[in-house]
Parts: structure tokens; sequence; C-alpha cells
């Protein structure tokens, strides 16, 4: 069925009549204008401003054209009426494509932005105002402010204590475990990663047991693991582990050095814990060897390399960019749980942090913040030399 | 019999002078070392495999174990793994005490709410900063990789006053407002996962596209969310996972302030800090005597009851997107 077209009223077209003509005569003085200015220009042969504005006379001309053609239509009475909506995607469709992208890549953006802005900056903006500030609560709600630099922060390196350990003291320890899980996750999860890339009876099976940690609860798991009757199955279980002290006896009787072992101990100790904080990073490394080419493979088969040196001079460099993102990644999770956020809860006067010094609690936030992005900038700028990228 | 044994050895014997043959020539002796290699890394894989596996399934059997036995079974030490008795009271306890039915609506409702419009959120930025290039899309994108960084306690409590000021707090809707501004539960991991993702996507696609006249808009829509399904159900599946995890934002904003509003993660956690508490206000007293709830042993055993109960939903789901979320990863092909 035609739609059927709906024509402009006389009123109307005299009206966009008027409109249109005053807008030509305009154009048409601009025009004068500017034919004036390049006859100028062009005697004095300044030859570069008068092809611009050669081009900016051509893009009158043109407009003069399209107010001519309009005002031709009106008269025939051959204009249809439109609604704003169709003008604007009439408009927009005569954009050029490269344009139209950027102004979707606007739209698409602008929630983002908007949360961004809304929810985080201003919220990160405030946190670091009240961390230079000395935050008592005022009667009634509310603080007093009084600006007081950064005495926050060095009463929270001199002064601040929770159950008798400083703030030091539980930095340095949380920043130490911290760099022995690093290398041991990432480390785990490429050659797990690269375990379960390869196809071996019951693959589908392993793999969906080896995710499994993304479900799982972490409060719930740890709780299992340390409450009661986790500790009942534990000292079952240790039983059964006789061989792996017997071992560690040995190899420190053979005279390998203690810290090698303590280690190697403690990280075969944190192993459920590293298991299951490398379910993401396991993701990450697995999507990651999937898209290397196979050709690869091929050519270094070709030249006769054998699986280890394939493993070293392949797979690593072309998985070396996941490592820096694992690594942030890491960094990031792990300091999340560490023992600095108790500081958060409860103050050295035995008081809720958050209700009656927040000008402590955003200096400590901040704090931890900018160490977790000190170690994140540290390990980038170790690891960047060594990253490979392929495209 | 004789006759076949010694058959038999005949045989044995040409074998094993075959195999003295193919051991002289250096090729065939490569190919029996490979063999033998490749049998003895398969097997050592299994074993390791193997004890991966039950090392991530080990507190999940545990939970099983302690959630089927019987309360009047609590001190008996020769039960361990296998319940004497099979008994679902403690199931029954569990569930009085995290209010279970009205937590796992709320659950429910908030973690599919949020998952749907963190992906919306989400994938359009991320595809946006892959394709969809502007002026300054490139700081953007910095900003949002910088959002990842920085942790949830360093904005936490300004925000938290900002939206006590707007009266947002204490209502679910402010979860999916932030969820739906791309400031959910980790929001700046998935818009690079997006974005990595359609980075991958080959051009020329969306150059034909838009040959045909296709805007931007329904390139977008009808060519690569299509192809980007894999990514949307890893996306998806971690955000309602983390949402449903999350105690953080969740008490933060909503729970703290508004004590009917419960989601299982929440009442897990304050059943872990005031177990004895949430009994007597059940009034579980009334269905087992004194001398059996005040043991240690039966609290463990509920808390671990409890913590089922919130996985399981979780783990149902993952047992049915399994696979999709498997191959999900193996097509994504995202490179750092």
């Amino acid at each position: 069925m035609m739609k059927k077209k709906i024509m402009l009223s006389e009123i109307e077209i005299t009206k966009k009549i008027e409109h249109i003509e005053t807008k030509k005569k305009n154009l048409e003085k601009k025009l004068d204008k500017l034919n004036d200015l390049y006859i100028e220009l062009s005697q004095k042969k300044n030859f570069r401003r008068s092809v611009a504005i050669n081009k900016k006379r051509g893009r009158l001309i043109s407009k003069i054209q399209h107010c001519k053609n309009d005002l031709e239509y009106l008269r025939n009475n051959e204009v249809e009426k439109i609604n704003i909506f169709k003008k604007i995607n009439n408009n927009f469709k005569r954009m050029p494509y490269r344009k139209q992208k950027q102004i979707f890549g606007v739209l698409f953006v602008i929630p983002w932005f908007i949360g961004f802005a809304v929810f985080f900056a201003s919220s990160l903006g405030t946190t670091l105002w009240w961390s230079l500030n000395d935050m008592a609560p005022k009667q009634g709600g509310g603080f007093n402010f009084i600006f007081s630099g950064l005495e926050n922060y060095i009463n929270l390196f001199t002064k601040e204590t929770l159950s008798g350990t400083t703030v030091l003291e539980v930095l340095t320890s949380s920043i130490i475990d911290i760099l022995i899980d690093l290398p041991t996750i990432i480390i785990f999860s490429i050659f797990i990663a690269v375990l379960l890339n390869t196809k071996f009876k019951g693959h589908q099976l392993v793999k969906a047991i080896f995710f499994i940690p993304v479900v799982y609860n972490m409060t719930v798991i740890n709780n299992t693991m340390s409450g009661t009757f986790g500790a009942l199955f534990g000292a079952e279980m240790d039983s059964g582990f006789q061989l792996s002290n017997t071992f560690s006896n040995f190899l420190m009787q053979i005279g390998i050095g203690g810290g090698l072992v303590e280690f190697l101990m403690s990280a075969v100790d944190r192993i459920f814990l590293i298991i299951n904080k490398s379910g993401i990073q396991i993701i990450m490394f697995i999507a990651a060897l999937q898209s290397i080419p196979n050709h690869l493979y091929e050519s270094a088969k070709v030249e006769g390399a054998t699986k280890y040196e394939m493993f070293w001079k392949v797979t690593i460099p072309m998985v070396s960019p996941m490592i820096l993102t694992t690594l942030v990644y890491t960094i990031v999770d792990s300091f999340g749980s560490s023992d600095i956020m108790n500081f958060l809860t409860v103050n050295s006067q035995g008081t809720t942090m958050a209700t009656n010094q927040p000008g402590m609690y955003s200096a400590i936030s901040v704090v931890y913040f900018l160490i977790n992005l000190l170690i994140i900038v540290f390990g980038f700028l170790l690891l960047r030399k060594r990253v490979f990228y392929y495209d | 019999m004789i006759k076949a044994l010694k058959l038999r050895l005949i045989k044995l014997r040409e074998v094993i002078s075959q195999l003295q043959e193919d051991l002289k020539t250096p090729t065939r002796r490569m190919v029996a070392r490979n063999k033998i290699v490749g049998f003895i890394s398969n097997i050592l894989k299994y074993i390791l495999v193997i004890g991966l596996c039950f090392v991530i399934l080990y507190p999940l059997i545990l939970q099983l174990a302690v959630a089927f036995r019987a309360p009047t079974d609590v001190n008996n030490t020769s039960i361990l793994w296998i319940p004497g008795e099979f008994s679902l009271k403690n199931f029954e306890v569990a569930m009085i005490a995290l209010r279970y039915f009205d937590a796992l609506k709320n659950s429910l409702i908030l973690s599919l709410g949020v998952t749907l419009l963190q992906l919306v959120s989400t994938s359009l930025a991320g595809y946006a900063f892959a394709r969809l290039k502007f002026k300054g899309s490139g700081l953007l994108f910095g900003l949002a990789l910088f959002t990842i960084v920085v942790p949830q306690t360093v904005i936490s409590l300004p925000l938290l006053r900002n939206l006590t000021e707007l009266k947002l707090v204490g209502k679910p809707i402010t979860l999916f407002l932030m969820a739906g501004l791309g400031m959910g539960v980790k929001s700046g991991i998935f818009i690079y996962l997006f974005r990595q993702f359609y980075r991958g996507i080959p051009i020329e696609l969306e150059e034909a596209a838009s040959i045909d006249g296709a805007n931007p808009f329904t390139v977008f829509w009808r060519i690569m969310l299509p192809n980007a399904k894999g990514a949307i159900i890893t996306v998806a599946l971690l955000a309602f996972v983390w949402q449903w995890n999350d105690y953080y934002f969740t008490t933060l904003f909503v729970s703290r302030s508004n004590l009917d509003y419960v989601t299982l993660t929440t009442q897990q956690v304050s059943v872990l800090y005031g177990l004895q508490q949430a009994l007597t206000d059940a009034g579980v007293w009334g269905l087992m005597g004194q001398d059996v709830t005040k043991n240690p042993l039966f609290t463990s055993m509920i808390l671990n009851t409890s913590g089922i109960l919130v996985m399981l939903p979780l783990l149902v789901l993952y047992f049915f997107v399994q696979k999709m979320f498997v191959q999900g990863i193996e097509r994504s092909g995202i490179v750092g």
C-alpha cells in the first residue's frame, strides 16, 4: 500500500519561502564578500589563502543552489511534510560513513561515561580531598573539615596500630604474600592452560571441572576449609600426606637451600588457594593459546624444533601480552583480600573508621591504592621489554 | 596346553627379535623412544590432572559429606566421608537461617538484572573503544582501564554519601543504575574483554556491510553481536557469578540500611558471624535440644550446609552453560 503523502499547507509554504529567501540573501551577501576577497588576494598573488577561499566559495555556491532548488519545489507544491525524526535521519544518511561512526562511537560511550563521571571520578576526587583533611564528626550529622595537609598519612604510618601490628608491618607482609603468589599463579595458570589446550581423553570434563572455581564463593569455601569440620577432615587427610614431609626433610638433609624448600612448601600449602585464584587467569591464557596461528608450530616442526623449544620460542612469546594483563588482574584481585582491609573496619580507638574518621579512612585507602599501582607499574616495567606483539 | 604355551613363547621370541632388529636402525629407535616417552608423559599428565581436579572438588565433596549427616551423628567419630544415616535436617535448619526462598528470589532478580544491564553497557562501550574511534576515545579507554586498578574501598565512602543524599541507598535500583551506567562489579574488565574480542573480528565484514548501505548501528546489531556470542556468554556468566557473590557493594548500598532486602551472599555472611543469633531468631531451638545446637561442630555443619545452598543455584547454572562457556572461551581469541 502506498503511503499517502501529506503536503504542506499554503501558510506553511509562504512561511518557508520567506525563510529560505532570507537565508539565500544572506548567503549571496557572503558570496559577494568572498568574491571581492578572492579577487584582491589573487591580485596580491597570495595563492595559499586564495585556494582556501575558493573552496569556501564553492561550498557557498552549492548551498545557494540548494536553496534555489528548494524554492522551486515549494512553488510547485512538491514538498512532502516530514517530522523532525525523519529530518535528522535524512541528514544522518547524507553524512560520510567515517563521521557516522564517530557519532555512534560517542553515543555508545556516553552511558559508561556518565557512570564514570557520576560514580567514579567524583568519588575518587572526594576521597583524595578527604584524605588531606582532619575530619571530626559534627553534632547532628556532617563533618568539620580542617585542612591538615599530609597529617593523616603521617599519623597512619606512625601512630595507627591494629591488635599490636603497625600499618607498615601489615603492608610489608601482604606485599610479600603477593610477590610469592604472583609468579606462582601466573606460572601455574600458563602450565594448566597449556595442559588443557591439548586434546586428551576426557578433556571436556577436565575443562569443566577446572573452571568451577570461577563459580565458587570464596568466603564460603574459605570458611569450609578452615571451619571445625574442615580441620577435622584436614587432619584425616594429613596423615596421608606423610610423603611430602619426608620428601621435604630429604631435601633439607641433602643440603638444598632452606629458602627454596620453604618457598616450595608454602606454595604447596597454598595449592588450593592458588588453584582457586587462578580460574580467570587460566581462561585468559587458554583464549590466548587458541589465538596462536597453527602455521607457526608447523614451521617450527619443519625446522626440527622439539616440543620444549616450541614452548619457549613460540608459545611463551605469543602469550606474553596476556601475561601482562593477568599480572594486573592478579595484583588487583589478591590485594583486595589482603590484611590491610582490616584497618578499614575498626580504628585504634576501637570505633568504626568509616563514620568517625573518614579522613583517616580515605588516607588508608589511598595508600593502599598507590601501592597497588606501584606494584603494577613495577611489573609493567619489568615485563615491557619482554612482551612480544604479533600484529 | 603345553603346546599352546610353546607356540606363544615362540611368538614372543619373534616379537622380541623383531624389536631388537627395529632398534638397530636409528629412525625406528627414535620412533620407539617417542612412543615410550609419550606413554609415560601421558600417564604423568593424567595423574596430575586427576590430582588437581580432586583439589578443586575437595571442598564441594567435603560440604556434601557434612551436609547429609544427621545432627545426632555430629560427635560420631567413626563416620567421616559417608554419613551414617542420610538426613535433610541440616538443609531445613540452614534454609530457615538463610531465609532461603526470600533471599533466593532477591539474588536471582538482582543478578539477572545486573547481568543484562552490564552486558548492554559494557558491550556498547567495548565496541566503541574497539571500532568506533573518535577524538579522545583512546584517553577514555585508558580511564576505563584505570577503573579496574582502583579498588572499591577507595570510592565507596564518598559514593555512599552521595547516594544517601540522592535517597538511593537501601533500594536495589542503585545497583541496577550502577550496572546500567557501566560501573557495576568489575565492569572495567568486561569493557576490556569486549574490546579485545571485537578487535579480533575482521574489519572486512564491516566494510562489506557498509558498502551495502548499513549504518554503524546496523553493523553492530546485525554483524558484530551475532559474532560475539562467545564473549557474551563469558561476560554474562562472570557478571552473574560476581554479582551473586558480591558482598561489598550489596551490603554497603542496599542491605545495611534495608534489613528486609537480603541476598544469599549477604545472608550467608551474616549467618557466618552470628549463627547462634540467627538460629534463635528463626526459632530453631525448639526443633532440637540445646545440647545439639550449642555444639560447635553443629554450627560448622550448618554453615557448610548453608554454603552449599548458596552455591547450588550457581553450580546448576554452570552445569547448563558449561559447554557453551568453555567453547566461548576457546573461540573468543582474546589477546592481551
